[in-house]
């Protein structure tokens, strides 16, 4: 796994996950086209996540003073120390409560601005909340997939959380069927974080239902995430640059 | 307590026990896959076809409702029996604000003690309680129907609006079924629906689409299944049901069974995916059919083995299905409760599984204790 060294050491905890869940499956042509040209490689982080602020402590991550850190800033610091003259440069847009069709409005915009050679796109977990339909879930996704095709990015599906606690309020498991599906029709790689972290859970490596969770879950849970998908985008690189498809 | 869908007392059977059998085994599956993240839930039916246990419970509650509230279409009148009916949905109603409640409960309970900045968008959904004004009236109005509480809703609609149904089943019955059938077909075509909340959220089981189940359990239950006899019984229709129940297997364990991955060609899983719930998909209609042709060929409605003693808890569960289902969403909120503040262990989810199937067999042989006390009570008083 590319740029992983001395993670163990700083999250103190085990990141690790099967391969079936952490293989990327499909290449991802566009973003190595982009890297080994050696220009900036812009890479968008499209989810529907209200990021999360904490009091002071924490924020001693460059001028995000109060905001956690979540997944997308560490795949950009591991995707600079694996790929140094890729320029790789990490954009999240975030649209808080948006079903992947509410999303579709804004996508191109977003796709057109930002120019990237990968779009990793979380989505499902709204969608979930609400309990919109799953034809036009997954019908979304698949236009989605398109747009960020048509415009030169390559995609990564990221599903929703395994969130214990609320799992009796809604059930996350048919958008997650959704996803699997439409990364697999859409041929991308499709990141099944509810899955991951349900193997954390079983596994005892992390505890997702306590009361009283430990001040470094949530830093701890998005660096590894962030660990296994720059795994995964290796991954789907190096299929693509070994030319197996 | 209402005499309706009581069944006579056990001994006087004219009565089909594998409908109070497969009710009651319904039940045990919803409660089943109602606690979220429990082991038990791999041996419920949905794990094997496209089809769950809420086909069976509302076909068979279409089909016992039928009976029983068709005998006394003949000896009590149109107005009275429509009374009956109404005044069982209403009982549903009550049980449904009450179960809603519990739920609540739950969500502040949920909302007030847990801090995790993990889950910020999950929790926030869960804010709606804000506005208890809001959250309130739209429960009251059905609107606003928690996960495991869908299928009341739908139970509540399906039976009030059951009077007139009832009435045009007994005089044309292959007419009304036939009207049943090409509203669900719009369904499929035009998509509509009841609105919810919060936001723009639909009903989970879409009532127009899945009104087909119930009257078609109607259906059969006036005398329907009698006339499909043949069709039930031709060697044509059992084989493709069972190669349809063995692809509909395969198709299942793809999506958990790594295995089993590639085994939906995309061509096809382009036409078929995704199997709607929500709009009764056509895919698990035809499911349950066959899963229906395949057991009343595997379990005449005489056969023996329906009397045996351990099979009672299950039959019992099945003749109490209201109060078994509500005290069954209870218990998976119960579940659900122990299994994250005291411990989640595969054992625990076991014993979750075990002790609320345990629970749910106590209440049926409480109710049928009671339900014979009365019965006795009276017989001594018309004696007497």
């Amino acid at each position: 796994m590319g740029g992983a060294s001395g993670v163990a050491a700083e999250t103190g905890k085990v990141c690790a996950a099967p391969s079936a869940l952490t293989r990327a499956g499909f290449p991802l042509p566009r973003l190595a086209r982009s890297l080994e040209k050696k220009e900036p490689t812009t890479i968008l982080v499209v989810n529907s996540a209200t990021t999360p602020k904490r009091p002071a402590m924490a924020g001693t991550e460059g001028g995000k003073t109060v905001a956690l850190r979540s997944f997308p800033s560490y795949i950009e610091e591991r995707l600079r120390a694996r790929y140094p003259e890729g320029g790789v440069v990490v954009t999240t847009r975030s649209q808080p409560r948006a079903t992947a069709e509410a999303l579709l409005d804004d996508l191109p915009a977003m796709l057109a601005e930002t120019k990237p050679a990968l779009m990793i796109w979380q989505t499902g977990t709204f969608d979930a909340i609400l309990g919109a339909e799953t034809s036009i879930f997954s019908d979304s996704v698949d236009t989605g997939i398109g747009y960020a095709h048509d415009a030169g990015a390559d995609v990564i599906l990221v599903s929703p959380q395994y969130s214990p606690r609320t799992a009796f309020a809604f059930d996350i498991g048919a958008y997650t069927n959704a996803l699997r599906w439409a990364a697999r029709l859409g041929g991308v790689p499709f990141f099944d974080r509810y899955a991951i972290m349900r193997f954390w859970e079983d596994e005892g490596i992390f505890d997702f239902d306590t009361a009283r969770p430990s001040p470094s879950l949530f830093d701890d849970v998005h660096s590894c995430i962030g660990r296994l998908l720059v795994g995964m985008i290796v991954d789907g690189v190096d299929l693509r640059t070994l030319g197996s498809r | 307590m209402e005499p309706a869908e009581r069944p006579a007392p056990p001994a006087a059977s004219g009565r089909d026990l594998r409908l109070d059998l497969f009710r009651g085994l319904a039940l045990w599956f919803i409660f089943l896959n109602h606690v979220p993240n429990n082991v038990g839930n791999w041996i419920t039916n949905r794990n094997f076809g496209f089809s769950d246990a809420t086909e069976i419970f509302v076909f068979i509650s279409g089909y016992t409702a039928a009976m029983v509230y068709g005998r006394q279409l003949d000896s009590s009148g149109v107005l009275v029996t429509s009374a009956r009916i109404l005044r069982r949905a209403w009982q549903l109603y009550v049980a449904f604000i009450f179960l809603f409640v519990i739920y609540l409960a739950e969500i502040s309970y949920v909302v007030g003690s847990f801090e995790n900045p993990l889950y910020a968008e999950e929790m926030g959904a869960l804010q709606f309680l804000a506005e208890p004004d809001v959250a309130l009236v739209q429960a009251l109005l059905l609107k606003f129907r928690p996960a495991n509480m869908d299928v009341l809703p739908l139970y509540i609609v399906l039976l009030a609006t059951f009077p007139p149904i009832l009435w045009a089943l007994k005089r044309w019955a292959d007419a009304t079924l036939g009207a049943s059938f090409l509203l669900w077909l719009a369904v499929q075509f035009l998509g509509f629906n009841l609105p919810g909340y919060p936001d723009d959220r639909m009903w989970f089981f879409n009532p127009f689409a899945w009104q087909l189940m119930f009257v078609f359990g109607g259906w059969c239950g006036l005398g329907g299944s009698d006339r499909l006899a043949g069709l039930v019984h031709s060697r044509v229709v059992l084989a493709l049901s069972v190669l349809y129940l063995a692809l509909s297997l395969a198709v299942v364990t793809s999506w958990y069974w790594p295995p089993m991955e590639g085994f939906v060609p995309p061509a096809i899983g382009d036409i078929i995916y995704p199997i709607s719930k929500t709009d009764l998909s056509v895919l698990r209609f035809l499911h349950f059919l066959a899963l229906a042709v395949v057991i009343v060929r595997l379990i005449p409605v005489h056969a023996a083995f329906l009397r045996w003693e351990i099979l009672k808890p299950l039959i019992m569960c099945g003749q109490h299905s209201l109060e078994v289902f509500c005290f069954g969403v209870f218990l998976s909120f119960a579940a659900h409760f122990v299994l994250n503040e005291v411990s989640g262990t595969v054992l625990m989810q076991l014993t979750m599984s075990v002790s609320g199937i345990a629970l749910m067999v106590g209440l049926s042989a409480l109710l049928s204790w009671y339900a014979r006390a009365e019965r006795d009570r009276a017989a001594r008083k018309r004696a007497g």
